[in-house]
């Protein structure tokens, strides 16, 4: 080892900014983490939904970049927005055009790669500005689709939209949901056999939380499922067949309410959708029960806080399962659901992988929903443990909040361990990468009034930071030793996606203006560059029309954790967006707003 | 008879004088204050104010009819969420009483409901009367 080298090491091993063992392994007989055949192989450079792949895995097959050069990477070029809210969406590549959708307005930008970012057409879905009062978190767009030649997103004013990705002119236009009722649309959505999958926000407004398949061809609505109510609405029938036995009975999406409140009881789609095509199932997760005082809700809360497994062709549900029953603390279960094939205890086995808000990353069984494992991944007071046998989290009663009762020092806080910034598996090092949050909070319950159209929640919240000081971490976790390989901390949540790649490096933005690349095996930062604004959006990787490799990162501040900046919000009231600025109020003198690309490649 | 007569023009009067301590129309605040921009044409318009201004016991109702109507869940305690904050000195729509009051009554573009059909007229003034006390610039650190 040439001695510069073992410096490195040494300092990497010094660094009092990570935690946990480097790990250096490689792929064995008892290891194996094969891609499941939803990941296109080999990679063909490109980037056709915000995922990446239907596995949601993320990972970009090219190696021209690489741990041994990334430390040359420069900028090639960038593209202003000219949006100042918050940005969490990914670009999409087709052949030689880069695609990218921006916070409400949802302007679409097409962006041409053989000429340096030089722009080809912006499409504007003109979506009603008063959607911006029903958006709990900033007005954020999480990235678009592309199938069959058409660019297809969401509005947040509750329109999906397909637009046609030669010249931009719009080919359908489909209303989806109602403002009025407190509905907004956020995600990205996938494509499916034909039908376009996306659900609704909207979780600190009453609303009933759906998702719906829209045919790509004609914008026709094929099908919608309900998340609470009736299990005719759910789509619940004879193929249902939850692994739990509390899952199993007629309408628990109606008994598990008190009388009606199903109907304004939440259980959104605003995160991820992956897809198994041999088992023929879409993975979901539902957002939270609302509103958050839970006393006004007693039950499970049927199906908020959980996943479903569906078929895509008609929203049948197959299984569905709870990650948090009558939540207590906002912890949306709609992460994204990491579709893997590992060998656990000498089976093989098709496994999800999901970080979960409540601080546990789960191993569940995709074909039955059997959970294999739940294992914390940040500090935990809300629950004590977890419960293998009934494949549930164990309540600390002690940590209940109810009207007019205050509780302090619940960890993780409402956002979670990890809220929707989306990890990154590397079948090459076995490990997920995973940005995070590390925060807690005191919350009162209050009083919630149903109106319309208005927040929906009866909690008064203050976040801080949680033990250590951090507000963020960065970490690599081994599903199968079911432990962290190493981590890294930051000041603030990592709220941006991550991006791994077969270089061996990992991609990720924080929100004091870092984009960095990390070694994938031993967490060791190889590179940075400092942007105009903090990072929340999603770095994607892919291959120029010049056949180089590039890495692309959109910035611009914002969503729940920098609403302070991006909606100028007050330091001097901790509760300001929902109690994120209690944590957040030295974001301001850190950055500002606004929304630019970045492109980078080798000189 | 009689009594009854003077019943009926006491509960009239006591209706009337109700009426008096009420806000004015709306009708009237085009003429009066409610401009949203500073430039005026030469001359300062006539200042509408709140009549509950300064009124501890309407602001305490203002501050729970705030919270009953969810003003709380867009503009939290005054340091703002989905909707601006409100203890800053900035007022996007207006910090006069009558464009407050127009505030909450017409909603604004890009968010902000239109409560007028849902709230009664005084008891818009008086989530005015405690919107005014929000706003806190001196303070800020």
């Amino acid at each position: 080892m040439p001695l510069l080298h073992l410096m490195i090491a040494l300092l990497t091993l010094m660094s009092c900014s990570r935690t946990g063992p480097s790990v250096a392994r490689t792929e064995s007989a008892e290891f194996r983490a094969t891609p499941p055949i939803a990941v296109q192989q080999p990679d063909d450079g490109q980037w056709l939904m915000a995922a990446k792949d239907y596995a949601n895995q993320r990972f970009s097959g090219l190696t021209q970049i690489s741990a041994s050069n990334v430390k040359s990477l420069q900028l090639e070029w960038s593209f202003s927005t000219g949006v100042l809210r918050g940005h969490e969406g990914a670009p999409l590549i087709v052949g030689s055009t880069m695609y990218f959708v921006t916070p409400y307005p949802n302007t679409l930008y097409a962006l041409d790669l053989a000429n340096k970012g030089a722009k080809k057409w912006e499409y504007r879905p003109n979506p009603a500005s008063s959607a911006q009062g029903v958006a709990c978190c900033d007005v954020v767009n999480r990235g678009a689709a592309y199938s069959n030649g058409k660019i297809i997103y969401n509005t947040l004013d509750n329109h999906m939209v397909a637009v046609n990705a030669e010249t931009g002119k719009e080919v359908w236009k489909t209303k989806l949901g109602e403002i009025n009722l407190g509905e907004s649309m956020t995600m990205a959505p996938i494509v499916v056999k034909g039908k376009v999958l996306a659900g609704n926000s909207g979780g600190e407004f009453g609303v009933r939380g759906w998702i719906t398949a829209v045919d790509e061809a004609d914008g026709k609505i094929a099908w919608r499922a309900y998340n609470t109510g009736p299990d005719q609405d759910v789509k619940i029938g004879a193929a249902f067949h939850p692994f739990y036995a509390r899952d199993r009975g007629k309408n628990l999406g109606v008994s598990t309410w008190p009388k009606d409140h199903w109907k304004i009881g939440g259980g959104s789609v605003w995160g991820w959708i992956s897809y198994d095509p041999q088992l023929d199932l879409i993975y979901h997760g539902t957002g939270n029960p609302g509103p958050w005082n839970p006393e006004m809700r007693p039950g499970d809360n049927k199906w908020t806080c959980g996943i479903f497994a569906r078929r895509p062709d008609t929203g049948e549900a197959v299984w569905a399962y709870q990650w948090s029953p009558h939540d207590l603390y906002d912890y949306d279960g709609i992460n994204e659901n990491v579709l893997l094939d590992l060998r656990i205890n000498g089976r093989d086995r098709k496994v999800l992988v999901h970080p979960e808000r409540n601080g546990y990353m789960y191993v569940l069984d995709r074909a039955t929903g059997e959970v294999l494992s739940a294992d914390p991944f940040v500090h935990i007071t809300t629950t004590t443990g977890f419960d293998l046998k009934n494949g549930l989290a164990i309540e600390n009663r002690a940590k209940k909040s109810g009207l007019g009762v205050s509780e302090y020092d619940l960890c993780p806080s409402a956002p979670g361990g990890k809220d929707w910034q989306p990890s990154s598996w590397s079948p090459r090092t076995g490990l997920l990468y995973v940005p995070h949050n590390n925060l807690c909070m005191d919350v009162e319950g209050t009083e919630a009034n149903y109106i319309a159209g208005t927040p929906y929640v009866g909690a008064v919240v203050k976040m801080r930071a949680g033990p250590g000081g951090n507000r963020g971490e960065f970490s690599a976790w081994d599903p199968i030793q079911r432990k962290k390989a190493w981590s890294v901390k930051e000041s603030f949540p990592a709220w941006s996606g991550a991006l791994a790649t077969a270089g061996d490096i990992v991609f990720y933005g924080t929100m004091d203006r870092w984009f960095k690349a990390l070694d994938a095996r031993t967490g060791e930062l190889l590179w940075q560059h400092r942007t105009g604004s903090g990072i929340i959006g999603q770095p994607i990787s892919f291959l120029g029309p010049d056949k180089k490799q590039y890495i692309a990162i959109v910035d611009g501040v914002g969503g729940w954790a920098g609403a302070i900046v991006a909606g100028g919000l007050d330091p001097r009231d901790e509760t300001s967006a929902l109690g994120f600025v209690g944590a957040m109020k030295d974001l301001p003198s850190h950055t500002s707003k606004g929304g630019t690309i970045y492109v980078f490649s080798l000189p | 008879m009689c009594s009854r007569f003077l019943r009926l023009a006491v509960g009239l009067a006591l209706a009337l004088s109700g009426c008096q301590t009420n806000p004015p129309p709306s009708s009237a605040m085009s003429q009066q204050g409610n401009q949203l921009s500073s430039l005026t044409l030469g001359s300062n318009p006539p200042a509408m104010t709140n009549p509950y201004e300064g009124n501890e016991e309407a602001l305490g109702e203002g501050k729970r009819l705030y919270n009953q109507f969810n003003c709380s869940g867009c503009h939290a305690a005054g340091g703002g969420a989905i909707g601006p904050a409100l203890m800053d000195e900035t007022w996007i729509y207006g910090s006069q009483p009558g464009n407050i009051y127009s505030t909450i009554v017409e909603g604004r573009p890009n968010g902000m409901p239109a409560f007028g059909w849902r709230i009664p007229k005084d008891k818009i003034w008086r989530i005015a009367a405690f919107v005014s006390t929000l706003s806190k610039p001196e303070a800020k650190p």
